[in-house]
């Protein structure tokens, strides 16, 4: 009973401390349920829609008919580890038009009755399903979701691509989930088209009819033995080297694979949350560890009055453990239902660019449990702290203590008339600095973290221009690729009438078979123009390849040793002159020079001379690029292959995901700062309450008071900034790379900026300034008169 | 004829205490004048220190009104009030008050600053000839715990007198101290005090009362009877206390 009345007491009085360790565990509470529930959620219904839509473990999609093919489909059924295939009739093609604008997208277009996946079509507002979804009529078709956000579509858009020679517009008629493909950061989509449409246009092609922007494919969906216990790295491998399938394709994609490719922004986002959660967590312990101090240090005397009237060490213990553990539990308690909101908010954000549904159910379990993780490191964090309490024994407390509570330390600063505020706030500061070390230290990590944030903005850059370069290998402006050679020179000479072409190559990026495993080969005309060598040197000769530290790491090769590069039914053998880095699927990719390339291809018995090979321009007038790209799509049509640098469409959804991450993250910092700086203000506005009313009885104004007050919170916070600037210095870039990592880039040398540097510095120490010179608005309520009771 | 430094006219001072007013101070009408050693003695709760604070404008006043040199003060604005006490008022409290993070050179200092018309070497120079004075200048850098009480209260008081105050107001000065500091402290008040400076002292300690020229008794926070003395002298201290302890009495002290 007693500890209910002592507790109950001491909840009373220091409220402040209560519902501060409350809101802090709340915040935590909401941002981890929310996380851990939209990155779980993500990750069960991507695999639940692909279970659902029937998906295979790989998907294949081979160019040309299924007759050529018959031996190799043949083959591969007969693989061991392989359950059965799927074969579905299908087309591979570019769009010329989406949305009233010209865009270069390739697709596979398969039926949506005849593709023998069950796709899911979503209702008009996106967040559901249709029941009964219409049937395609001629001319229409159904794209992904993510069309919306990388195109601005909507039902009744039109796209357009080339049919014997003529421009064929079709209709959206709705939007499907597509669980494989269907994230607005992979590059190819798929599209649903009615059966005429593709037997129209499969028809076409098996008459060799010209003018077309598609060709006849075939799709393998390959399901792997329930009982298999291969890893979906080896399963793909064995499969290559017993059939070499990969080789022939145009577009190949595991399950795994798949499922990584659609949630990446889910896990760049949960991925930096997490980190700034923990950050949080860190803060909320070091708050909690000098509420716990300052606690003990000014409940001195009642704590030892307690011993004395025979409350035991353990019960002063309990109490105060059940005071700050009471705070921390129904904080985290009243985070997890406040999370709910969150997470619908963040589905309906994520469902146009994910590409598929996501439930806003709460994931009970993990979130439960990693609270429960939480919680009891807080229980173990107390106990400890509590251990100090030993030391108080009732003749100590009652005498006064064992040690001045008040100033125990001080810097020798002379105390100057001009400025005089700021001298007195320093040494107050200085002759108890260790009360400010806590608020210190949460503003260094709160500094660090929007360091981060501000320089990753900047790295992304305002249209993701920065941040698509980490998809290009070399650098260039523009990239065409004419599939008819007569067409070039004139080509070359529109581009010239925009801008002057300062350097062209030729580059091409395409899936070759590396070690058995299809990967994406990025070859160049001008290897020695690959800038982003990590080690070794550049592959300069036609026997030697580069790989990313990825590609190294997946198939444990490193520079020096000899790989196998396979094409269709050709192999050559390849040796690693050094690691670079490039972040396209997500940083599985190598790359080889042009020589290098024509050694594996033209090395076969089709008797070919030369290889179709797009190529790369670097313009004077590198700004031009992308209406440069749109006038060859507009003239040449399906001619040739445009795209600007920097023509990425997913870009947006990285750089609105960065943006609302960085805003989040702001919010969070300010709502977290000014808790932890009413919390401090209160302890320290506590134990000077008596220096105020001496200060005011000899001339000293309110506002004066108020005013040293915050300078001194305000130093505090430069204070702590210093040690965020030199946790940027230490570890930004190491933070980077763990984060980037997500997207393929595994090193990160980015230069400190000093003004996204000195800005949240700024802001931090504004917060700090105006906060806590509001809440120092108690000491125009202090009177000199508390002086006569003292 | 002499000058009126201060005067309060029907000061009443209450305090509420669970819905019940506690009137500490009745209708307080009273004159302290220039150079005087004003002595306000009465048994415990009778309302002097509360009184003092009331006349320093530290406290607020339930109703009545305080003038210094004829101009009303009580109600005025919180910097006017911090500009009286900067520049008019000293202060001398029972518990000492130092600034406990501040040496006692800066604590003197300090206040002194906050005068605008001063130069800082001015300040600081007085500060420490106050300091030599009070015979504290071998501890002025170090902070208030370091010394001990006797020390600090000397401190204390050329804190009050660093910005030359119009009248020195001392809560029981001496009530913390033992008797050699003590009488360190009331040697230094009465020095003072002859050299012109005015002072309102709260007091239950005869030998502190001693000092006084002029005594007011209060009780139940009515000033119950007055005294008149002439200045002090050492040698007169042994009569002057009997003839305090006799007028006490008479106060049923």
């Amino acid at each position: 009973m007693e500890i209910i009345t002592i507790l109950k007491a001491n909840i009373r009085r220091q409220k402040g401390s209560f519902f501060g360790i409350f809101i802090l565990m709340m915040i935590v509470s909401m941002a981890l349920t929310a996380v851990l529930t939209v990155s779980m959620n993500s990750q069960k219904s991507d695999e639940e829609a692909l279970e659902q839509a029937g998906f295979g473990d790989m998907l294949v999609l081979l160019n040309g008919s299924g007759e050529t093919y018959e031996e190799l489909m043949r083959q591969v059924e007969e693989q061991k580890e392989v359950e059965k295939i799927l074969i579905t009739p299908a087309l591979a093609g570019d769009f010329l038009n989406i949305n009233g604008k010209v865009e270069n997208n390739s697709v596979m277009m398969a039926g949506y009755s005849t593709s023998g996946l069950n796709y899911r079509i979503f209702n008009e507002e996106g967040t559901g399903y249709q029941e009964k979804p219409e049937v395609l009529r001629e001319g229409e078709m159904y794209v992904p979701i993510s069309y919306k956000t990388l195109y601005g579509c909507e039902t009744g858009d039109k796209i357009s691509l080339n049919m014997e020679g003529e421009s064929t517009a079709y209709t959206i008629k709705g939007f499907f989930e597509d669980p494989f493909m269907g994230s607005s950061m992979m590059g190819v989509k798929t599209v649903l088209l009615s059966d005429k449409d593709l037997e129209k246009m499969l028809q076409s092609c098996r008459e060799e009819k010209s003018g077309n922007s598609f060709s006849e494919a075939v799709m393998l969906n390959i399901f792997r033995k329930k009982s298999s216990d291969l890893s979906y790295l080896r399963f793909q491998q064995e499969l290559n080297k017993n059939t070499g399938v990969e080789g022939y394709a145009w577009l190949s994609l595991g399950k795994e694979q798949a499922i990584s490719y659609m949630l990446i922004l889910v896990r760049i986002f949960s991925g930096s949350l997490l980190v700034f959660i923990a950050l949080l967590l860190i803060i909320t312990l070091i708050i909690m560890n000098h509420s716990i101090g300052s606690s003990i240090e000014m409940e001195y005397v009642n704590l030892g009055i307690l011993k004395a009237v025979g409350v035991t060490q353990r019960k002063l213990k309990m109490i105060l453990m059940l005071q700050y553990l009471l705070g921390a539990a129904l904080g985290a308690a009243l985070g997890i239902p406040l999370a709910i909101p969150v997470i619908r908010l963040v589905n309906r954000i994520m469902t146009p660019v994910v590409g598929i549904l996501t439930p806003g159910a709460l994931a009970m379990l993990p979130c439960f449990v990693a609270l429960l993780g939480i919680m009891a490191f807080i229980v173990l964090f107390i106990w400890i702290k509590l251990r100090k309490m030993k030391n108080i024994t009732p003749v100590q407390a009652i005498s006064g203590g064992k040690e001045s509570v008040y100033f125990s330390s001080r810097l020798e600063m002379p105390i100057r008339k001009r400025g005089m505020s700021l001298w007195l706030a320093f040494r107050q500061l200085t002759s108890n600095g260790k009360q400010y070390i806590s608020a210190g230290v949460i503003t260094g990590l709160l500094v660090f973290f929007m360091i981060m944030m501000g320089h990753m903005d900047a790295w992304v850059g305002e249209d993701g221009e920065q941040f698509s370069r980490a998809f290009d290998v070399v650098e260039y402006d523009l990239w065409v690729h004419c599939y008819n050679d007569e067409i070039q020179e004139e080509v070359e000479g529109t581009i010239e009438s925009y801008s002057e072409i300062e350097k062209s190559f030729y580059m091409q990026n395409t899936y070759l078979l590396l070690d058995g495993c299809q990967i994406q080969c990025f070859i160049s005309g001008a290897p020695e123009e690959i800038e982003s060598i990590l080690e070794g040197r550049t592959c300069l000769y036609d026997n030697e390849i580069l790989v990313t530290e990825f590609v190294a790491k997946q198939l444990e090769i490193q520079i020096g040793d000899a790989v196998t590069v396979a094409l269709n039914d050709e192999k050559a053998e390849y040796m690693i002159s050094g690691i670079y880095q490039c972040a396209n699927d997500m940083g599985s990719n190598f790359a080889m020079s042009k020589a290098a390339y024509e050694r594996l291809a033209l090395s076969g018995s089709t008797g070919e001379k030369t290889v179709s090979m797009g190529k790369a321009y670097r313009l004077a007038d590198g700004g031009r690029a992308k209406e440069i790209a749109e006038k060859l799509s507009q003239v040449y049509g399906s001619e040739l292959s445009v795209s600007a640098s920097n023509g990425f469409n997913g870009m947006d959804s990285i750089v609105a995901a960065v943006n609302a991450l960085s805003l989040l993250v702001y919010v969070l910092t300010v709502i977290f700062a000014l808790v932890v700086i009413s919390l401090v203000c209160g302890k320290i506005f506590a134990k000077e309450r008596q220096d105020y009313g001496i200060y005011k009885a000899f001339g000293f104004t309110s506002k004066n008071l108020r005013l040293q007050f915050a300078l001194r919170f305000m130093i505090v916070s430069l204070l702590g900034s210093v040690l965020g600037v030199i946790l940027t210095v230490l570890l930004m870039n190491k933070c980077f790379e763990m984060l980037l990592s997500y997207v393929g880039i595994s090193r990160v040398e980015m230069e400190i900026a000093w003004m996204s540097v000195l800005s949240p510095i700024v802001m931090m120490a504004v917060v700090f300034f105006l906060f806590s010179y509001w809440k120092a608005g108690k000491i125009k309520r202090v009177q000199a008169r508390i002086l006569i009771s003292e | 004829m002499e000058e009126i430094l201060l005067s309060a006219k029907d000061v009443c001072k209450s305090f509420a205490n669970n819905g019940e007013q506690n009137h500490v101070l009745n209708h307080i009408s009273f004159e302290l004048y220039k150079g005087d050693f004003t002595v306000i003695m009465g048994a415990s709760g009778s309302g002097k220190s509360t009184l003092l604070y009331c006349l320093s404008g530290m406290d607020g006043l339930t109703s009545g009104e305080v003038a210094y040199k004829g101009k009303r003060f009580s109600g005025c604005k919180e910097k006017e009030m911090a500009r009286l006490r900067a520049e008019e008022f000293g202060f001398v409290f029972q518990q000492i008050h130092l600034v406990s993070n501040l040496t006692l050179l800066e604590n003197v200092t300090v206040p002194g600053f906050l005068d605008k018309k001063k130069a800082a070497a001015d300040v600081k120079k007085r500060a420490l000839d106050l300091l030599e004075q009070v015979n504290v200048w071998k501890a002025k850098d170090r902070l208030p715990a370091q010394v001990s009480g006797g020390e600090a209260q000397r401190a204390a008081i050329a804190r009050a007198v660093i910005g030359e105050p119009g009248l020195l107001f001392a809560d029981e000065p001496t009530g913390a101290l033992n008797k050699s500091n003590t009488d360190a402290v009331l040697n230094l008040m009465t020095d003072l005090n002859r050299e012109g400076q005015s002072i309102l002292m709260v007091t239950h300690d005869v030998r502190a009362a001693l000092r006084a020229d002029r005594l007011l008794y209060l009780e139940d926070g009515k000033i119950c009877g007055e005294m008149k003395l002439p200045p002090f002298t050492p040698e007169e201290a042994k009569n002057r206390e009997t003839q305090i302890n006799a007028w006490l009495s008479s106060m049923e002290w």
